[in-house]
């Protein structure tokens, strides 16, 4: 089994798993949106099979290295972050909803990996090195952190758009405003720590490599604007009671710039990371 | 007076805190979208001159070391300073001064509270309470009242995550710190050493001034190795360090990402290339007076005679391209002319005309080199290596700042302060009254799953005294 046919495959169940939590949603079934929970974790363990696949033959090719060093590795490894913390999360909800709108994520964000080079490379000099590693992995859990709660800011607009306890179908069938709005800001309260120690352990490296832990390209200074966001979010939040619709509009603000921080960056600026197009 | 009163209180407001992390944000982006530190006539070349000279003076060609970036850093500084300084003693005093007992020790305003009733026939609850209670929570805990018919348990967990905003914003001033001790205190160079070459001092980044190292450092090996398919794999310098007086101090690699630390300097693998070493048969037209001698580029040498004239190779090619559109004005029959080093004579009112110098054929032109007549006898290419060299005493602040900063977080964010009372009080011979209540200080949301599993944990133990259970 070829691990880019895995991924293809994982790419279909979280589809599969979308398209039953969207049946969950429109229906108001149980059944859909269980199986919907069953197809998200098949497709979680495909896709850690793949990854660890992809791992042991980078070995196999005499270049062993943790398969987070290009563009199509760490997409792969945002959407499984994604797809796990979900998971982690979901067990703690009374509702499925939330599936509806991670799922196109998870599934956009695998099925763009399809349109990269999916080639194994062996790593070049700047990229050998044990901070790469942990700079990435913390950072992408970081950022599956901040996706998960643009979802729940997400669903807490939606949620309060209408007249709150109008009785519509989003008001009946989503969890209560004030527990979105929890959820959203414990994400980022989880996603926050984790963005710094991304930034640190980057920091860290360029250090070992360049002999600057800090030279304002591109990629960092976009690090620093996302943890920026953040902390504006977290301090108008806890010392100054910003919630509600305030503090969701500003999660969707930093879940964009994550985004662009991620692909903007590499896509339209050039910098020391430019590398990572590959 | 008001006015500075106003002043101060703003300064120490977190609305400022808010308002300057946006504005910072801002303002690194405009960085992200203009390209960084290029020339003036470059701005022109790519906005137009106008637009050009407007980047130029509001300083956006090299925003992070700005005027406005700068204070905006600054008042963050102070910001920070200002607003913990005024919050922290409270919460130091407050955390000091512990917990009361509440008047109603029923708890009945609490959020997470739960009564059982006991059955208490056996005395026995009333001593292994205290033990059970330790067991549950890890921790022995406090007696608030010991009346004859009712007692009060307290217990208190992680106090010390109400200091995580202060642990986590004394590391930010400390990161400051370290940026700015580095900037002042600290050099960026570099250094070209050709493979069996030592040098002394690096070249600073900025200024270009020569720094000296107060040791010396010698490149015995520059290694470069590919993989099958032609990337990049290693870039090695194998270099040895050298007291004032040379003697050897010590052996040691340089490569990518595995930096070499000496005396406070580090030197880091950065790039590499060729030189060249060319050997050259002078001789004296008039005279025949003849030399051989073995140069580098850039270092002048003695011609022969006695007048101590001075030629220096400028460049040099292992094969020199003409372009195609020169080729029809000259005799040379090809573009590929093989070895060829360009010399210049050093005069007295300064550099002569520079000149090629073919190996193959020999140079026969009597026009070129004037006095004297070159030979290109041979040449070696040497290898150099290029390091980055930098000393930065702000660093070990900065990772020190790092540390403070995550460990201010992690008790900020993800660990609370909890409080939690137990108290019983005897309403029968065989009857006691127990109320449980706890509070998260920071997270109540987040306290409450908290509360349902350590009071379950508390049913468990109690089991054999609850009523009817
Ligand atoms: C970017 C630089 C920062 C500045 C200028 C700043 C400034 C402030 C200020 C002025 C306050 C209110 C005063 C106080 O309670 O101490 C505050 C509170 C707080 N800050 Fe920051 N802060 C910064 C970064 C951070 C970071 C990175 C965290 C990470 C957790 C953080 C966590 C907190 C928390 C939890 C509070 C609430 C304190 C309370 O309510 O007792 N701050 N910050």
């Amino acid at each position: 089994m070829k691990e880019s046919t895995l991924i293809g495959l994982s790419t279909f169940i979280y589809l599969a798993s979308w398209v039953s939590y969207l049946v969950h949603a429109a229906f108001r079934r149980k059944g859909p949106g269980v199986a919907g929970d069953v197809l998200a974790v098949c497709g979680l363990l495909v896709q850690t099979f793949a990854i660890g696949l992809r791992w042991w033959e980078s070995h196999q090719l005499g270049i062993g290295h943790a398969p987070l060093s290009n563009l199509y590795e760490s997409m792969v490894f945002f959407s499984w972050t994604m797809a796990l913390t979900y998971l982690l999360v979901v067990r703690r909800l009374e509702t499925r909803l939330l599936g509806a709108f991670v799922m196109p994520l998870v599934c956009f964000s695998l099925a763009s990996t399809s349109l990269m080079n999916q080639q194994i490379q062996p790593l070049v000099p700047a990229l050998q090195s044990n901070w790469l590693t942990a700079h990435v992995f913390t950072c992408f859990l970081g950022y599956a952190a901040f996706a998960i709660a643009f979802c729940f800011s997400l669903l807490y607009l939606l949620k309060t758009r209408g007249t709150p306890g109008s009785g519509g179908y989003l008001d009946r069938n989503l969890p209560g405003a004030e527990l979105l709005d929890e959820f959203s800001y414990r994400m980022i309260a989880v996603g926050f720590p984790l963005l710094s120690l991304g930034i640190i352990t980057g920091a860290a490296w360029a250090n070992s490599a360049w002999g600057t832990y800090w030279s304002w390209d591109p990629k960092e200074t976009w690090s620093l604007i996302v943890w920026l966001i953040y902390a504006a979010y977290l301090h108008a939040r806890i010392a100054r009671g910003w919630k509600g619709k305030r503090s969701a509009w500003l999660s969707l603000i930093g879940f964009a710039a994550t985004l662009f921080c991620y692909l903007g960056v590499n896509l339209l600026l050039s910098g020391l990371h430019s590398y990572a197009t590959g | 007076m008001r006015l500075f009163d106003t002043l101060i209180q703003k300064l120490a407001g977190i609305r400022l805190t808010i308002l300057l992390c946006i504005l910072l944000a801002l303002v690194s982006l405009i960085g992200t979208l203009i390209p960084q530190n290029l020339s003036d006539t470059q701005y022109a070349d790519s906005y137009g001159p106008r637009a050009a000279r407007v980047i130029v003076s509001l300083g956006f060609g090299d925003i992070y070391h700005s005027i406005g970036f700068v204070s905006l850093l600054s008042l963050l500084a102070m910001n920070l300073l200002a607003c913990s300084g005024k919050r922290f003693p409270n919460v130091w005093h407050a955390l000091r001064r512990g917990h009361p007992v509440p008047a109603d020790r029923k708890f009945k305003s609490w959020k997470n509270r739960e009564t059982l009733v006991l059955s208490a026939a056996g005395e026995d609850l009333e001593d292994r309470l205290e033990e059970i209670v330790s067991r549950v929570f890890g921790k022995s805990p406090e007696q608030k009242v010991c009346e004859e018919d009712e007692r009060v348990l307290f217990i208190e967990r992680r106090r010390y995550a109400r200091y995580g905003p202060y642990v986590a914003h004394l590391g930010i001033l400390i990161i400051l710190l370290g940026g700015v001790t580095g900037i002042f205190f600290g050099f960026k160079g570099s250094l070209t050493l050709p493979e069996g070459q030592e040098a002394s001092a690096a070249w600073a980044r900025k200024t270009g001034e020569s720094i000296p190292l107060g040791f010396r450092i010698r490149c015995d090996r520059f290694i470069f190795l590919q993989y099958p398919s032609g990337a990049p794999k290693e870039y090695r310098s194998e270099v040895s360090l050298l007291d004032e007086e040379g003697t050897k101090v010590m052996e040691a690699e340089i490569r990518v990402n595995h930096p070499l630390t000496y005396q406070g300097i580090t030197f880091y693998q950065s790039n590499y290339g060729k030189v060249f070493e060319t050997t050259l048969r002078v001789r004296d037209r008039e005279n025949g007076q003849e030399t051989v001698v073995t140069t580098e580029l850039n270092r002048p040498f003695l011609l022969p005679g006695d007048q101590g004239m001075r030629a220096m190779a400028v460049a040099f090619q292992e094969d020199l391209r003409i372009p195609a559109e020169m080729v029809r004005r000259t005799s040379f029959s090809g573009t590929s002319l093989g070895p060829a080093v360009r010399l210049v004579t050093l005069e007295e009112k300064g550099f002569g005309r520079p000149f090629w110098i073919l190996k193959n054929p020999p140079e026969s032109d009597p026009t070129k080199g004037g006095d004297y007549h070159f030979v290109l006898e041979g040449y070696r290419s040497i290898s150099y290596t290029g390091l980055q060299v930098a000393r930065d005493p702000g660093a070990p602040l900065v990772w020190a700042g790092c540390i403070l900063l995550l460990l201010g977080f992690l008790m900020a964010l993800l660990l609370d302060h909890e409080i939690f009372w137990i108290s019983t009080k005897r309403q029968g011979p065989k009857k006691v009254a127990l109320t449980l209540a706890g509070r998260g200080i920071r997270h109540p949301a987040v306290y409450h799953s908290r509360f349902e599993r350590q009071t379950a944990r508390l049913r468990k133990e109690l089991a054999p005294w609850v009523k009817g259970g």
